[in-house]
């Protein structure tokens, strides 16, 4: 039997309310007035679908998820078009270089293929262990629908054979050239088509069938099925289906619009997670399904060591460490969609990347690597040829130290107006980990007044800097305030 | 009167890192094998160096 044996979710902690933007368009759309209702989950300045991915991923691994044959990575938005991406979340979570990765996208169903995938690789036998992240940070026109209706998010779910939470019951997929939007490899963002005629001759004709034969698959009927989880945008669309198909209304489930949006190809997966941890009981049964050119259905049964298992980060977790965002300016800001001065310190970012260097160091650059001593066994990072510490020095005795989830409070720090910043101040100064070792950091998702000397703080993964001119995203770990967790 | 070092200084090692592609090397690495050679060829310990 094969199934799902752990998770973990993330969503950005900014939620930009909506009627922020209702505020900033509705002279030029008078219908959007009655739009303006809970908020839609918005990335930092410096995250992305690969950092999101990380820290989804991290958590699930962090619940008990075994270490992976494989990763598998899902989006639609990945920041690389070539240049592995699950590599990087692999790298950030020193996984063995001995695994396979997978990028997919290109769909909105991504998520639920890769969870397909990975199902059905481990059922066959190819790999012991899979991990599938799913992550979406999709680019939006200002004052377009999807401003208001995405939002951004992602799940991490380890693929096993043992300590099932859920069990893998039976798949179905349906392959249709529906084009219901689309971006063209060389553009930016989506051209979408009409949604009455998606929900009518699209979605109420691919996913019915689709999800009959799943559900004929698994042997079971309509009635039979305790959670429906489907995102769509459209108004009553996933509502016909359910009806159509003969699956109780009570069994649809929450797609989080009001507190998050739709986190695209990663969203039938975020719905899943949040299903498992707030409303599933053991011996449910539960239909997840993901739509775009066709459809992937997958029918689940949680079992008894669900009510049992705790996410170190569940997607419920994540939407609770919440800080609402008002300034709909500092959206624009953060997504490009309007020509800011920027100021000539910001000039000195670009930069080229030493890619080679960037390789030699990859597990302290992207994993947060150090050093331990095994002489005195101090920590340090970073991981140098001779030991900081006084007493010792000694050289060639460092062996690698992950200072990812080590505990850590603020020493000094600094909130400067000056230093250039998508998100002034600019807060950085030095953090002490519990264990040893010190670190000169950037602080991330700090208000102002949120950080002061004692403060504990976890490290994250972000975006670093962006090579704007060549293109390049610069990744590296930051400290935040771990109080909320 | 101005007086030279002659005679009161003298090179007592010397080192060099080994030469070629060394990508797995940083400068860090690459002095730390330069001043390991240097104190072997002096035969010196590095508690007896008073400047650096």
């Amino acid at each position: 039997m094969v199934g799902i044996t752990a998770f973990g979710g993330y969503i950005p902690k900014r939620r930009l309310v909506r009627q922020a933007i209702v505020d900033a368009h509705v002279w030029a759309d008078p219908g959007l007035a009655r739009r303006g209702r809970g908020e839609r989950a918005m990335c930092n300045w410096d995250e992305d679908a690969v950092t999101m991915a990380v820290e989804a991923a991290r958590s699930c691994l962090n619940s008990g998820g075994s270490a992976p044959d494989v990763l598998y990575f899902a989006s639609t938005s990945a920041p690389f078009a070539d240049r592995q991406n699950a590599g990087i979340v692999s790298t950030a979570l020193s996984l063995p270089e001995s695994i396979a990765s997978v990028d997919l996208g290109s769909s909105q169903k991504a998520g639920v293929s890769a969870f397909i995938q990975a199902l059905g690789a481990v059922q066959g036998g190819l790999y012991d262990q899979a991990l599938v992240v799913a992550s979406e940070k999709r680019r939006v026109k200002a004052g377009s629908p999807g401003e208001l209706a995405y939002g951004d998010g992602a799940a991490a779910l380890a693929i096993g054979t043992e300590g099932l939470l859920a069990e893998f019951v039976a798949a179905q997929s349906a392959t249709v050239d529906f084009v219901d939007h689309f971006r063209s490899a060389t553009e930016a963002y989506d051209y979408t088509w009409e949604e009455r005629w998606i929900r009518d001759e699209g979605l109420a004709k691919i996913v019915p069938p689709c999800i009959n034969l799943a559900l004929a698959k698994a042997g079971a009927a309509p009635a039979d099925v305790d959670h429906f989880i489907m995102p769509s945008t459209i108004g009553r669309a996933v509502a016909g289906i359910a009806r159509q198909v003969g699956l109780p209304a009570e069994a649809i489930a929450d797609n989080l619009a009001g507190v998050m949006g739709e986190a695209g190809a990663a969203h039938p997966l975020v719905m899943l997670l949040h299903v498992l941890e707030t409303r599933a009981k053991p011996g449910d049964l539960l239909l997840l399904a993901g739509f775009g050119q066709g459809c992937d259905a997958v029918v689940l049964r949680a079992t008894e060591a669900l009510a049992q298992f705790r996410s170190a980060q569940g997607v419920s977790d994540a939407l609770a460490n919440r800080q609402p965002e008002d300034n709909y300016q500092k959206f624009l800001a953060f997504n490009d969609l309007i020509r800011l001065e920027k100021g000539m310190r910001a000039e000195n970012d670009d930069y080229k990347t030493a890619l080679s260097v960037t390789y030699r160091k990859r597990d302290m650059l992207l994993g947060l690597v150090g050093g331990r001593c095994t002489k005195c066994g101090a920590l340090q990072f970073p991981r140098t040829e001779v030991c900081v510490n006084p007493q010792c020095r000694a050289h060639g005795t460092q062996e690698p130290h992950s200072f990812r989830d080590e505990p850590a409070s603020v020493l000094t720090w600094s909130a400067d107006y000056l230093a250039y910043t998508a998100d002034p101040p600019s807060h950085y100064g030095m953090i002490t980990f519990k264990e040893g070792g010190r670190f000169m950091t950037d602080f991330t998702d700090v208000a102002v007044g949120g950080i002061d000397v004692g403060t504990p703080v976890r490290m994250v993964f972000r975006i670093k800097s962006v090579d704007s001119r060549r293109g390049f995203v610069r990744y590296f770990w930051k400290a935040t305030p771990a109080a909320a967790q | 009167m101005a007086t030279g070092i002659k005679d009161k200084v003298a090179i007592l090692g010397m080192g060099c890192s080994r030469f070629g592609e060394r990508w797995e090397s940083g400068a860090e690495e690459l002095m730390v094998e330069a001043f390991n050679e240097a104190i072997g060829d002096a035969g010196v310990d590095v508690s007896e160096i008073d400047a650096a």
